[in-house]
């Protein structure tokens, strides 16, 4: 019995001891959430939806807001909608002896929209049981949690996407969380998928259901919290004007509920849609690299007016 | 809980570790901890099924305490009716409600009187095909004389829920399982590396080529309206790996797994894609079902003895049942039927049991023939598995008109490379192997033990790289 046993856990660290090697590679180029649960708690935080983890590049909001510390912690919408589990696990990323912080909270009226059971019709979590749930430690590298309960693809995928690091690599999570996307940039790839970002917004317009007041109430909470620890500011990304069209109708009063938000926190609300055409898309939805600078760039001298504020 | 899961792999070593050094001199409460960790197992997926196995264990063990009891021919049909009426009525209930209720509006809508039908909101208790046959099994034994009841309930209960076998097989015959839990158990370590060797090469089957292949046949199936034939074509038979991966692997690792609690379970495949003809395939496929059927209805109804008439309704009778068991869809029962379409002339002609061994038995590689033979075969069972895979019978049939189009010829769109070796690393495997139990179990065992350990080391990264996490088994919705 005990040979038995020792053979076993001999075989077993030395597969363990080969899975570690593994995971120890595992960096930015894992997929496009890994990164963000492996660094330190951080001072000053993105959050929000692929907008924001996209299109807002936080080394340009240093500079302009002289800083060193922007973070972007922000990931999708159906995984970080504002919401109770999206708070939690902000509340683990934040570094809690902040007293400056910078919290930019981007919103979208997708992310406030009431998602129902099709059948029970009972309002929807998306997030629950995801990975922004399920992962509770967020500053571990390697994050074994992230990587045994919410990595989704195969292990080789992180030996083969570390290798094809640069040219074939469409994303890469920077170290300050910016989600860096390099796609085809053409004007046919552009058009594909713009039709394509449009059609599909348009089905889930069907499976919307009108504002959320637990998404708004949990906005609420999520300034509250953040307000403690430095200043926070609500930002609406600029997008396409047909998806501007489609979110409209979803949710007519979007900018009046941020805007009554953000006057009962005495916070500002940034609406960047007016400026839309300033900007380029990849697919109508996010900016793409050059324009999400410049957005990164008119957005931080915004907030320098504030932050400059007395 | 998946044998493929985190859960299992805490879930097993601590089972195993009470099992030898808390329990190991008292027979019966390692029966009981047996009981409680197959309760648990079983559990996780959903506690309330627990009742169904728990009210079915009752009946059964009740049925064969008062078979004993009673010579009576009436009382002792009564008592095997109970057994029949329970576990096929919970089956019934559970897993073919709806087809019935389905198919019968759809039957008054097609003569022209519509029916408001409704479903009912039933879920499938996972395994429950598995058990109720093996507790049947055990009644009609008893009621056969073939067998004696049992007085130990804990010794019963847990036969009729072991774990490793539980919820896809092997459907273990009381005649070989029950003694076994009244048997003291001594741990061998040959026994105990040979179930480790067969619990990772079945791994391999399910999370390696299984799961890499449904990925793929899931792709194509959902989509089979914008595909060529070839690609069709190579749907079908990353199916025919899928299936027989995820199923024999599965059968793998429970009888890997009883091995280490020191039980032995029956084989349940012999390699069935190297048959050279159907029959020999479903002698090779599935042995604990094809068998359950053969002693308890295809022999029971005259077998192969009696007029034609009687040896064609037989084997149309065993392979439909078989289909419908599978699930409550006419694409399954097409698939028996077609089974038993192409098993019909070797049982006419006498040819149904020319091969008996394994192919090439004292050979390296087959002969064409033999490979021929072999690859009819497999392309045969590969057309009948679209009807097994496919959503209805909508979609079967258009599936294999796309496959007769003139771009059978062309090349696959999909072309999964990586795959592609995996596949025939692993067939190269299987064939290499394929006079043992399970691939591996004696391969490289004449080499010294660093080779053999990196061979074990390869498959075990392999399963780690190239694994899908979590995915379920296809036979626990039988």
């Amino acid at each position: 019995m005990y040979k038995f046993i020792i053979k076993v856990l001999g075989f077993g660290a030395l597969v363990g001891i080969s899975m570690l090697a593994v995971f120890s590679m595992a960096d930015g180029t894992t997929d496009a959430l890994y990164h963000k649960f492996t660094t330190p708690r951080q001072q000053a935080l993105i959050l929000g939806t692929s907008r924001a983890a996209q299109g807002i590049q936080p080394r340009i909001l240093d500079s302009i807001l002289d800083r060193f510390d922007v973070y972007n912690y922000a990931f999708t919408i159906p995984s970080s909608p504002y919401g109770e589990i999206y708070l939690q696990s902000i509340k683990r990323k934040l570094d809690t002896t902040t007293v400056d912080g910078l919290f930019v909270l981007e919103v979208n009226p997708w992310t406030f929209s009431e998602v129902r059971h099709p059948k029970t019709h009972e309002p929807l979590i998306t997030e629950t049981n995801n990975f922004i749930h399920n992962t509770t430690h967020v500053t571990q590298d390697p994050n074994l949690q992230y990587l045994i309960r919410s990595y989704k693809e195969k292990y080789i995928n992180i030996l083969k996407n570390k290798n094809r690091k640069g040219a074939y690599q469409t994303f890469f999570v920077e170290d300050d969380g910016w989600l860096r996307v390099t796609i085809e940039s053409d004007m046919i790839s552009t058009e594909l998928r713009t039709k394509n970002k449009l059609e599909t917004y348009r089905d889930r317009l069907e499976k919307y259901q009108g504002p959320s007041e637990y998404r708004l109430l949990w906005l609420e909470n999520t300034i509250a919290y953040l307000q403690d620890f430095g200043k926070v500011y609500i930002v609406r990304l600029p997008v396409i004007e047909g998806m501007l069209a489609i979110e409209n109708e979803l949710y007519p009063d979007f900018n009046q509920d941020m805007e009554r938000i953000a006057l009962s926190y005495n916070i500002p609300y940034l609406d960047f849609t007016t400026l839309h055409e300033k900007y380029k898309y990849t697919d109508g939805n996010h900016l793409d690299i050059t324009s999400g600078s410049a957005f990164t760039r008119d957005l931080g001298i915004q907030l320098n007016l504030y932050e400059e504020a007395p | 809980m998946l044998f493929n899961s985190l859960d299992f792999a805490i879930f097993l070593p601590i089972v195993f570790a009470l099992y030898w050094f808390v329990f190991k001199k008292h027979l019966g409460s390692q029966n009981v901890l047996l009981l409680l960790a197959s309760y648990v197992f079983y559990g996780w997926w959903d506690y309330r099924f627990l009742t169904l196995i728990a009210f079915s264990t009752l009946v059964d063990f009740t049925v064969g305490t008062y078979l004993a009891k009673t010579t009576q021919r009436l009382h002792r049909k009564l008592l095997l009716w109970v057994s029949i009426v329970v576990n096929l009525g919970l089956l019934g209930f559970f897993k073919y409600s709806n087809f019935f209720i389905e198919s019968f509006v759809d039957a008054f809508t097609l003569f022209g009187y519509p029916l408001q039908g409704y479903a009912l909101q039933i879920i499938l208790p996972v395994g429950i095909s598995f058990y109720t046959f093996q507790t049947l099994s055990y009644t009609i034994d008893v009621y056969r004389n073939k067998i004696k009841a049992t007085s130990n309930f804990i010794a019963f209960a847990t036969f009729v829920s072991f774990f490793p076998q539980l919820v896809a097989g092997p459907i273990e015959r009381a005649s070989n399982l029950l003694p076994q839990f009244s048997r003291q158990r001594t741990f061998t370590y040959a026994r105990a590396v040979d179930g480790l060797r067969q619990i990772l090469w079945g791994l391999f089957k399910k999370v390696v080529i299984a799961d890499n292949c449904a990925t793929f046949v899931t792709t194509i199936f959902d989509n089979y309206e914008d595909y060529s034939g070839s690609t069709l074509l190579l749907g079908a038979v990353f199916f025919a790996f899928q299936i027989y991966g995820d199923f024999s692997g599965y059968s793998d690792i429970a009888i890997g797994t009883s091995r280490l609690f020191g039980f032995n379970l029956k084989q349940n495949f012999a390699y069935p894609y190297f048959s050279r003809d159907i029959a020999e395939f479903w002698r090779r496929w599935h042995i604990s079902l094809s068998t359950w059927f053969r002693d308890y209805l295809y022999i029971p109804l005259g077998g192969s003895r009696g007029s034609k008439y009687n040896q064609i309704r037989n084997v149309f009778v065993i392979f439909i049942v078989s289909g419908f068991w599978h699930g409550a869809n006419w694409t399954f029962i097409v698939w028996g039927a077609l089974n038993a379409i192409y098993f019909l002339p070797l049982l006419l002609l006498k040819r149904n049991r020319v091969h008996t061994q394994i192919v090439a038995q004292d050979k390296i590689v087959p002969n064409f023939r033999e490979l021929g033979s072999m690859v009819l075969t497999f392309l045969m069972v590969v057309v009948s598995w679209i009807f097994f895979r496919a959503d209805n019978m909508s979609v079967a049939l258009s599936y294999i008109g796309r496959l007769g189009n003139i771009d059978l010829f062309s090349i696959p769109v999909i072309r999964p490379t990586y795959l592609f070796v995996l596949v025939v690393g692993f067939l190269v495997i299987e064939w290499v192997g394929r006079r043992n139990k399970y691939a591996i179990e004696k391969l490289w065992l004449s080499y010294p033990s660093p080779i053999r350990w990196a061979m074990y080391y390869t498959i075990a990264m392999v399963i780690f790289l190239y694994g899908n996490k979590g995915e379920t088994f296809i036979y626990f919705q039988f």
